[in-house]
């Protein structure tokens, strides 16, 4: 894969990449911080992707090791609570919609494979060569997920129980 | 639950971070690129690198926005204006060299948008006793893969003694006019098949040196800044109505009703149909909101026609301009004005 071909690739990804490095940072500037040492990083590493087909899933395996180092670096300024107040605030300020922020609002351990599966299309195959867990674990998650949004969006545009 | 649009309900990559990405993308250290594609013959040797490599030498960010200087100086960019056109990525540094039959060929740069196509090559003989002349030229065709010809026009030269002392190598430009732009990215292949020598009076005296010089240029697709205006205006002492303005940092486009345009043309004693040039809508320059005035350094129109009760323009700027800036567009010899909203 060449310069041009990675970058046409990182471009179609782009979307997909910034709404994962949103559901764990939720701060967009930390999103831009974690999308821009991914895509260094990946560039840097390319040689050892071994198949393009995978390139998504690679780099977005990239991207959520980006996004923990951030969180790991932020963990050693100030307490996670602290920063995931302040993240909680700065998406407050937006307008996004009931069902994004019910999303944002599910614990990190259920959000990620949710948006990996229902937001991003990523194969249960895929979740779990990106978060490293079982099969059996990614399932659990998703179930546990839908349930709880199904709860919290109970009212929301029509949305069914 | 599958089934719900949930990608539909998550924000948008906001602007900021969608040009953290690109600015990434554009200073990724080219030092690292493989090479392009395989060998296709013990001849060819495809390199994949940036020139600066070649040289050995260290890059810092600004000379990784640099254009080649060649190419800088026929769209009289600065240093910023290089840097925000590659990461609005109309300008596109190219990485591929093919050596063949004893001729090396590199694509240096792209330089695009919808209106208008550059590339710079530079075409090196081995044989250091051989002089590339502006009266050589290069045989190539072109092959658009994935979707239709765009261009309405291609011309091509190797650059006049002006702007290069003879040597064994030379830049060689290929010049497009587009009619049909299309939205998606294009993939445009150009295959050279022979340097020829000229037999004067622009009689082509056949190859000197023949091979294959295969070239895959990636051309991303510009969206101009587009004005609907629906305003009459004088031009020329005329009454126009301008109906729709596009401008990207390198183009712009005109739309004006039929009939008013007709009447600059009674006023002229021109004829359209008969490819004369209707001076009266050229863009002699661009008015700034800082109320800097930006002369046309010579008007390069690209098209200009009748259609659907219209008369459309388009025409490239001699130098890149400012599209965020930009208040009117100051036209004919008498620079009359047209405002944008």
């Amino acid at each position: 894969m060449n310069k041009k071909q990675f970058t046409a690739q990182v471009l179609e990804a782009e979307k997909s990449l910034y709404h994962i490095a949103k559901s764990i940072l939720k701060n967009d500037e930390d999103c831009a911080d974690a999308m821009q040492n991914a895509i260094l990083h990946a560039f840097e590493k390319l040689h050892t992707l071994r198949n393009e087909m995978y390139f998504k899933t690679w780099l977005t395996r990239i991207l959520i090791n980006e996004c923990n180092h951030i969180i790991r670096s932020r963990k050693e300024q100030i307490p996670y609570e602290d920063y995931y107040e302040e993240a909680q605030t700065l998406t407050k300020q937006e307008d996004y919609s009931e069902v994004f922020e019910a999303v944002m609002e599910l614990e990190h351990n259920y959000r990620i494979p949710f948006v990996l599966f229902y937001v991003e299309g990523f194969s249960i195959k895929e979740i779990c060569q990106i978060l490293k867990l079982s099969q059996s674990t990614v399932k659990t998650r998703l179930y546990r997920s839908r349930k709880l949004l199904k709860e919290k969006l109970a009212g929301v545009y029509g949305y069914e129980k | 639950m599958k089934n719900k649009n949930w990608n539909g309900e998550f924000p948008e990559v906001p602007e900021h971070v969608h040009q953290t990405v690109l600015s990434t993308l554009a200073g990724l250290d080219s030092r690292k690129v493989k090479k392009v594609r395989r060998m296709k013959k013990k001849k060819i040797i495809i390199l994949a690198a940036a020139i600066v490599a070649v040289l050995g030498m260290t890059v810092s960010a600004s000379e990784i926005f640099k254009w080649n200087q060649k190419a800088a100086e026929v769209f009289v960019a600065d240093e910023e204006q290089q840097k925000s056109l590659v990461t609005e990525q109309i300008a596109q540094e190219e990485y591929q060299t093919i050596s063949d039959s004893g001729l090396t060929i590199q694509a240096i740069q792209t330089i695009q948008d919808n209106n208008c196509f550059y590339a710079l090559f530079e075409v090196t003989a081995e044989d250091e006793s051989m002089q590339i002349t502006p009266d050589h030229s290069m045989k190539f065709s072109t092959d658009y893969p994935d979707s239709e010809n765009p261009f309405s026009m291609l011309s091509w030269y190797f650059v006049d003694e002006n702007r290069q002392t003879v040597s064994n190598s030379r830049y060689f430009e290929i010049i497009g006019t587009k009619s049909n732009p299309g939205n998606e990215d294009l993939n445009l292949k150009i295959r050279f098949t022979s340097l020829n020598a000229s037999g004067g009076k622009a009689v082509d005296a056949g190859p000197v040196l023949e091979g294959s010089w295969e070239f895959t240029l990636n051309l991303h697709a510009t969206e101009p800044v587009r004005y609907e205006i629906n305003k009459e205006y004088q031009i020329a002492g005329c009454t126009v109505m301008v109906r729709e303005i596009e401008l990207t940092p390198i183009s712009v486009k005109v739309v004006c009703d039929e009939e008013d345009v007709r009447q600059l043309e009674t006023l002229e004693g021109i004829n359209l149909e008969e490819a004369d040039n209707l001076r009266s809508l050229f863009v002699n320059g661009i008015r700034y909101q800082d109320g800097t005035v930006v002369e046309e350094m010579g008007h390069q129109e690209l098209t200009a026609g009748y259609g659907n009760g219209n008369y459309t323009k388009t025409a490239r700027f001699s130098s890149v301009i400012d599209v965020d800036r930009v208040s009117a567009l100051l036209v004919g010899d008498n620079m009359d004005e047209i405002l944008l909203p």
